[in-house]
């Protein structure tokens, strides 16, 4: 935002922060990006079935630039650990990430060589979405939950990186 | 068993070792020293040209006999047909000599196998790992390769 630089600690913050967390919240636009078959159930919460856009989250930006939340939808493998990495440290901040079904969150079933247990070993993760996959209103309730997070965060919480 | 299966094996039974069929389909056992001359033959064979490599994999018989059993499936357009080939190499030294020139197709499945198997294909235009990451320690397949190999699955 850039507005809090401005204005200064005046009386005016609290309810500055207020609005603009009001703003973020209500316009969580999540990353293109989807690594297993979570990304099949992640997929249709934009569409009029379930509909996203109801709360502000159904641009789907293809770019890590443009995008406010991660969804890591699927297992991490430890040669794609680097990227998806990669993908967070791209996006701009504030940025939010959601750890989506049992893979993302602990490794799942794949208790082995090749698979990262838990995408947190790498990036910090706000709300972990449970299932094996999660159902999309599963998912769509840890959007909320993101959202819920957003209200109550204060301009401190993302120094400018 | 098919025709062209007995007239192949009756023409080629100097050098190899016939294993039990199975659905008509049949596997042969190859000594390492006779496999290129032999899938040569039977990439040009004038009556079956065998010109598809379906696919090329491995087995590890390390605890039974010592050796790793590359296995590889060829099919033959002409006659709708498939040819199973295994050759055993040992656990020690996995060397087999490269196909990639025969059938192109072979470069990256054996860029697999020497990924998951560490059986080495001398000749081979670009052997890299294929699949696990380039700086990964040992061969996952094998059976002496522990499932965890960073102990707890869990250090990264």
């Amino acid at each position: 935002m850039g507005l809090e630089h401005q204005l200064g600690d005046n009386i005016l913050t609290t309810s500055l922060e207020w609005a603009v967390n009001w703003a973020r919240s209500n316009s969580v636009w999540p990353m293109t990006f989807g690594l297993a078959c979570c990304a099949i159930e992640m997929m249709p919460i934009v569409s009029p079935r379930y509909d996203l856009a109801r709360f502000g989250s159904e641009v789907y930006r293809a770019s890590p630039r443009q995008a406010d939340l991660l969804i890591v939808a699927g297992r991490v493998s430890r040669k794609m650990a680097p990227f998806v990495k990669q993908v967070y440290e791209q996006m701009m901040s504030p940025k939010w990430v959601i750890s989506m079904g049992a893979c993302a969150s602990c490794g799942g079933v794949f208790r082995n060589y090749a698979i990262l247990q838990g995408v947190d070993k790498i990036i910090p993760v706000d709300v972990y979405v449970p299932g094996c996959p999660p159902n999309p209103y599963a998912l769509m309730q840890g959007i909320f939950e993101i959202q819920k997070k957003i209200k109550g965060e204060k301009f401190t919480d993302h120094p400018y990186e | 068993m098919n025709e062209y299966l007995s007239k192949l094996t009756d023409q080629f039974s100097g050098s190899i070792e016939v294993l039990p069929a199975f659905r008509n389909e049949c596997s042969w056992k190859i000594n390492p020293d006779k496999f290129i001359g032999l899938v040569t033959s039977l990439r040009n064979h004038a009556e079956f040209p065998f010109e598809v490599l379906f696919d090329v994999t491995a087995v590890d018989k390390t605890p039974v006999n010592g050796t790793i059993e590359v296995v590889y499936h060829l099919f033959s357009h002409k006659i709708n047909g498939f040819i199973r080939l295994k050759v055993a190499v040992s656990s020690e030294t996995p060397i087999l000599p490269t196909i990639s020139h025969i059938w192109n197709s072979a470069n990256w499945l054996e860029r697999e196998v020497y990924d998951l198997f560490g059986v080495k294909f001398s000749d081979h235009p670009d052997l890299r790992r294929l699949m696990m990451p380039d700086e990964y320690e040992g061969f996952p397949l094998l059976k002496a390769h522990p499932l965890c190999p960073q102990g707890d699955c869990n250090d990264f």
